[in-house]
């Protein structure tokens, strides 16, 4: 079975003298959620950005499903769903509007649609506010929404940037519950987070990046070993200074 | 320490103009479109004071230089009543920044101080350019003495004060009010259209005066304005009588009724955007979804955009508005009754030969595509990931802006068809140079907006006005290349069919180039 998400030799230069990310490779399979750990402008999110193919890039490659983010973007924005880390969206549209805005771009039926929208938004518990101006909805509320959108065409790979951050302590179990059904039907997950205890428990592989490069990447027992995921990490910002 | 009013205060000047970015941005690109946005503002400023000079001048050659006070003061009282209210809404209430700002420790009253006063100074500067050329030419034509004019030239500090307020308080109330309402912009788009109307009438209507009419105009507004508005009476009597009694009566109502205005805002002020804030809350019930392919579904939202934002809507369809009009009016006055007012022999011949580059000037007045990618502004992670080719993107913008122009245009096109009796090919210029007019100009502003995007905004009026380069360069170039055409028309008559064709097909050709060159772009954040 081919890799979901491969990357490699990918290097963002955003100018002549910063490389904000530097021969990065790694491989997501089916199945797999893979957290993408770093500190502050490690380069995750220009990783992800690149990935989901809203930002250019000159070096590397990136394949989704077998196909290239750079010469066939738009069948891989098909098969990926994206949540940035702080989801800006439409606030002038309703949220079922929004919904069924995101099923149009994907091109989702009505049934599936209006199953998937009945679901979900009942799990995260906005069903009744699905009627009124996303811009009367709290922070939480819009990120839980734009969520509902990522999954409403059961992407092959979701990209998913500090999703935890904002999330009341249920839906952030929900969430965790939705990824983890996603990832069993031969779906896979990219996401990064600070939040290291979550990604331990959810992750099945997981890659540490430090100032653009890659530190570590490998199956989540092989990474942390017999310490945890802190200690793992600490130990290479620790080795940084 | 520094007084809290005027640290926020001195925060809120950082913005004023983009002058703290032009100072602090390494940008060197930034800095030049800083420079030329500047030097367009320097521009227009000098067009607008030369435009108030002329007009006072021409009272005073007719005259009566002395009721020069009173009109200044009631077209600055106009001029700041109809600008302050349509940018009321976002001045005082619902502002994005107002969690923080009130989080500090600052009193309401200081906070409401500081918005008001950045109105103020911008009100200031129209009271500047339209009262200081009336006090030199009132200065120059009366011998009232030096205390007339210095009374004349303080009254400007004190002039937009009264009218700014009611247009504040006119703001608030309609926000407040509007704000549970989902239709809320199409409320404050019909009243904001109104107002320019009104404006423009007024100024067509006064631009076809003589100059008696003018001058007995001055002096019926004059009265009016004595009589309705009692602060213009209050400059009249205070400058004529070198009265400082009057003078500091106007300034004191000013001061007075400002001061009021700030303590019932600032008791109510937590209210007022709680109010604002919240929202009507409706039980959702599920109901059976449209479905619509992604190009259509992004046609719809960007409709959805449109009458989303007030002055987007009304910046890119104030052309079109302004083309029903002027065709509704020629219906009442015949193409001859014209001819006959105007001693203008040939005009209702030559008027038919024109219809279709007349119809063409107002079309390049029109374009909502010229801001419709800056709009995008934080959420266009949305547009970038989104599974289609970026020139659907593209082709969603220009659609909504021939369907912005279509409606407008065709009933205009019927309306001067019919009323000019025009001919056979006549008829067929009409259908094609408006036709070919909207598609460039649908075309040509997305194709700027690609080449100069502003995504950065605070507010959306950033990405429509405020030196918004995309529109301007399209509104440039699009009125370039109606009115050049038109002259070129205008000149030689008698060839005008064949220079509208030719005109056509280069414009044709151009678009396809244009639109060709759109087709090879990929959008990235």
């Amino acid at each position: 079975m081919g890799a979901i998400l491969e990357i490699t030799n990918f290097t963002k230069i955003y100018s002549q003298r910063k490389r904000a990310v530097d021969s990065l490779s790694l491989t997501v399979m089916p199945g797999e959620i893979h957290g993408f750990i770093g500190h502050n402008g490690a380069g995750k999110t220009t990783t992800i950005r690149a990935v989901v193919g809203v930002m250019d890039f000159d070096v590397g490659e990136i394949l989704i499903d077998g196909h290239s983010v750079k010469q066939e973007p738009v069948i891989c924005k098909a098969l990926t769903a994206y949540i940035p880390d702080n989801p800006d969206l439409y606030d002038y549209v309703t949220g079922i509007q929004f919904l069924n805005y995101m099923a149009d771009m994907f091109s989702v039926d009505r049934k599936c649609r209006e199953e998937r929208i009945c679901r979900y938004a009942d799990l995260f518990n906005i069903t009744d506010s699905l009627g009124n101006l996303v811009s009367s909805y709290s922070h939480g509320m819009k990120q839980k929404l734009a969520l509902i959108g990522a999954f409403l065409h059961q992407p092959k790979l979701l990209v998913l940037d500090e999703p935890f951050v904002g999330l009341d302590p249920e839906a952030a179990f929900r969430l965790k519950e939705i990824m983890r059904e996603l990832c069993n039907q031969g779906n896979a997950i990219f996401f990064s987070t600070h939040v290291l205890d979550v990604a331990e428990k959810l992750c099945d592989k997981v890659s540490i990046i430090k100032q653009g490069k890659m530190v570590i990447s490998g199956s989540m027992e092989d990474v942390r070993g017999s310490g945890s995921l802190e200690d793992v990490f600490m130990e290479v910002v620790e080795n940084a200074k | 320490m520094q007084n809290k009013y005027l640290l926020l205060l001195k925060m809120q000047l950082y913005n004023f103009f983009g002058i703290n970015r032009m100072l602090h941005s390494h940008n060197k690109k930034e800095k030049q479109r800083s420079a030329a946005i500047g030097i367009l503002v320097i521009i227009v400023l000098g067009l607008m004071i030369a435009y108030s000079t002329l007009f006072s001048a021409r009272l005073a050659s007719m005259g009566d230089a002395g009721i020069l006070p009173t009109i200044s003061a009631l077209i600055c009282s106009l001029v700041t009543l109809v600008l302050t209210f349509l940018k009321s809404s976002g001045v005082l209430v619902g502002l994005r920044d107002y969690d923080m700002v009130m989080s500090l420790p600052v009193k309401s009253s200081d906070v409401v101080l500081s918005r008001i006063t950045m109105v103020y100074l911008a009100n200031l500067l129209v009271s500047m350019i339209v009262i200081l050329p009336a006090v030199v030419i009132f200065g120059l034509n009366t011998d009232v003495g030096i205390v007339a004019n210095l009374i004349f030239l303080l009254s400007i500090l004190f002039m937009p004060v009264i009218p700014m307020i009611v247009s504040l308080g006119l703001g608030v109330l309609i926000t407040a009010v509007s704000s549970r309402s989902k239709h809320k912009n199409i409320f404050s788009l019909v009243l904001s259209t109104l107002a320019v109307l009104l404006i423009v009438v007024a100024s067509t209507k006064a631009q076809n005066m003589d100059s008696s009419e003018i001058l007995n105009i001055g002096l019926v507004l004059s009265n009016i304005a004595n009589r309705v508005y009692p602060p213009a009476a209050f400059i009249s009597i205070a400058v004529l009588n070198q009265d400082w009694l009057y003078f500091f009566a106007f300034a004191g109502l000013s001061v007075l009724v400002g001061g009021i205005f700030v303590m019932i805002v600032a008791h109510f002020y937590q209210m007022m955007n709680t109010v604002t804030f919240s929202h009507a809350v409706t039980k959702y019930v599920g109901k059976p979804l449209k479905i619509s392919s992604p190009v259509r579904a992004m046609y719809k939202r960007e409709f959805d955009r449109y009458f989303s934002c007030t002055i987007y809507a009304l910046n890119s369809t104030i052309g079109m508005v302004l083309l029903l009009v002027v065709s509704v009016m020629l219906l009442f006055i015949s193409p001859e009754m014209l001819e006959q007012q105007s001693g203008f022999a040939g005009l209702s011949q030559m008027l038919r030969q024109m219809l279709p580059m007349v119809i063409a000037v107002f079309i390049t007045m029109t374009s909502t595509t010229a801001a419709s990618l800056s709009l995008e502004g934080k959420n266009r992670w949305l547009m970038c990931s989104a599974p289609v080719r970026t020139i659907d993107i593209f082709n969603s913008k220009i659609a909504v802006n021939l369907t912005v122009i279509s409606p407008f245009a065709v009933t205009s096109i019927l309306l001067l068809g019919v009323r000019m009796k025009v001919s056979p090919v006549q008829i067929t210029l009409l259908c094609i140079v408006p036709a070919v007019y909207a598609c460039f100009i649908s075309v040509l502003g997305m194709y700027m907006n690609v080449r100069f995007p502003k995504y950065d905004w605070t507010s959306e009026y950033y990405a429509v006005k405020g030196g918004a380069v995309s529109v301007l360069a399209t509104m440039g170039v699009g009125l370039l290349s109606s009115v050049i055409p038109f002259f070129i028309c205008l000149i030689f008559t008698d060839f005008s069919t064949v220079i509208m064709a030719v005109t056509s097909c280069l414009l044709l050709t151009i678009t396809a180039t244009i639109y060709k060159s759109l087709r090879g772009i990929q959008l990235y954040m």
